[in-house]
């Protein structure tokens, strides 16, 4: 397993002993030792999963890095987290996703319609399995607990992804002055029950 | 000489003392204390030096801040880094150069001549242009950064490779080529984005940012 590091808030440090760490294309910034980067045609998904992607949209532009030494990634200057996976499934937006272990594994699963409104698609990206991966946000991504006699909401433009044993759903408060075009702002939220944890982002797409 | 302290990740502080410091046209953004700023032509490089810019593109808008006081500067929101020389040359592309003391000479590197074709390449393939900016000297130099900047450390035993879009500048002895990684996955138009790199040997300094331009 392969050691995920935060170097500075926004800069990822991998280190590999001949292993394979996944990440989107492009993210490299730098590294010491040999390395390789190569594009990840069907994201170790096989043939299936890289179809469902394609057809689903909930795509993913990946590489493989194998080799020895270190590399860092970072994407556009956002904070990056490290969350670490302990035989767990993560549901997460593609679009947050930085890079991963090779030894987690990936597929595409249907969220229900609230993806939809949220311009996010209505699939998401599921991770699961032991290792490391690595998010990144608009600002500190923050870990919020849901317990089952608290459930959560979210706005669906700061959502990122959740994990642990949680049932997501779509809530809306639409009023009266909806209809006359007056509305908060907040007409739709996710709400979340159940227990586990929600990582949202303090920025709205 | 004066004093260059980091306030937070994107605002430093300059202590004067009768000395001159060069900054990015615009980037004060408070002072206290008898400080005058001047617009500079020649930034402390010379006619030939100017007109060399002129024709290079490697231009930048400078001003000189003197007198004695504090100094603040920032630029965008971008990140600020200090980086102290010592009896040494820094690389940096002159957008990036946020400050730097007037007791550095500058000059205008033909990239060519540091590393030759592979200079050359670096330049066309980073969109640095063929031109960059040197620093000579001992003192202080900020400069600005998308994300934090962080230096990596380069020994003759450990080549360090950038993304030549996360450049951001260099120092020391160091000597510079393009490493291609080229297989069939690119023929079909299937690259990893990670086709090209610069690979630095020697030992020194690189600077890079959390960002790719």
């Amino acid at each position: 397993m392969s050691n995920f590091r935060i170097n500075t808030d926004r800069l990822l440090e991998v280190d590999l002993h001949n292993e394979k760490v996944m990440a989107i294309s492009g993210a490299m910034v730098g590294y010491m030792g040999t390395m390789k980067f190569e594009k990840s045609l069907l994201g170790g998904e096989g043939l299936l999963g890289a179809l469902k992607r394609k057809v689903t949209n909930e795509g993913l532009s990946l590489m493989q890095t194998t080799g020895n030494g270190t590399v860092f990634f970072a994407h556009n200057a956002a904070e990056i987290t490290v969350i670490p996976l302990v035989n767990e499934k993560l549901f997460i937006e593609s679009s947050s996703l930085l890079a991963y272990d090779d030894s987690l594994k990936t597929n595409t699963s249907f969220a229900g319609l609230r993806g939809a409104t949220s311009g996010q698609g209505l699939f998401t990206t599921t991770i699961e399995g032991r290792g490391n991966l690595a998010v990144f946000s608009h600002g500190n991504l923050i870990t919020l607990e849901v317990d089952p006699k608290y459930p959560l909401f979210v706005d669906p433009d700061a959502f990122i992804g959740y994990k642990g044993n949680i049932n997501q759903e779509f809530v809306f408060d639409v009023n009266w002055r909806n209809m006359i075009g007056e509305a908060s702002g907040e007409s739709y939220q996710f709400k979340f029950t159940g227990q586990g944890v929600v990582y949202i982002q303090p920025a709205e797409r | 000489m004066p004093t260059y302290q980091q306030i937070n990740e994107k605002l430093m502080e300059v202590t004067l003392n009768g000395e001159a410091v060069f900054a990015k046209k615009g980037a004060m953004i408070s002072y206290q204390g008898n400080v005058v700023f001047r617009r500079t032509f020649l930034a402390g490089g010379g006619v030939q030096d100017f007109a060399m810019r002129a024709i290079t593109h490697e231009g930048y808008a400078l001003m000189v801040a003197e007198g004695t006081g504090k100094v603040y500067y920032g630029y965008n929101g971008f990140f600020v880094s200090i980086i102290h020389v010592m009896n040494e040359t820094v690389f940096v592309e002159s957008d990036t150069l946020l400050a730097f003391d007037a007791r550095l000479r500058t000059g205008t590197m033909f990239l060519g001549n540091q590393g030759g074709v592979q200079g050359i390449l670096r330049g066309a393939v980073s969109g640095q242009g063929l031109f960059t900016t040197t620093l000579q000297g001992t003192g202080e130099i900020a400069i600005l950064s998308d994300g934090n900047a962080i230096g990596l450390p380069v020994t003759p035993q450990q080549p360090v490779f950038v993304d030549p879009d996360a450049y951001i500048a260099h120092k020391g002895d160091l000597s510079s080529s393009i490493v291609t990684d080229l297989n069939w996955k690119n023929l079909i138009g299937q690259a990893s984005g990670e086709s090209y790199q610069v690979k630095f040997t020697g030992q020194g300094t690189v600077y890079i940012q959390a960002s790719e331009r």
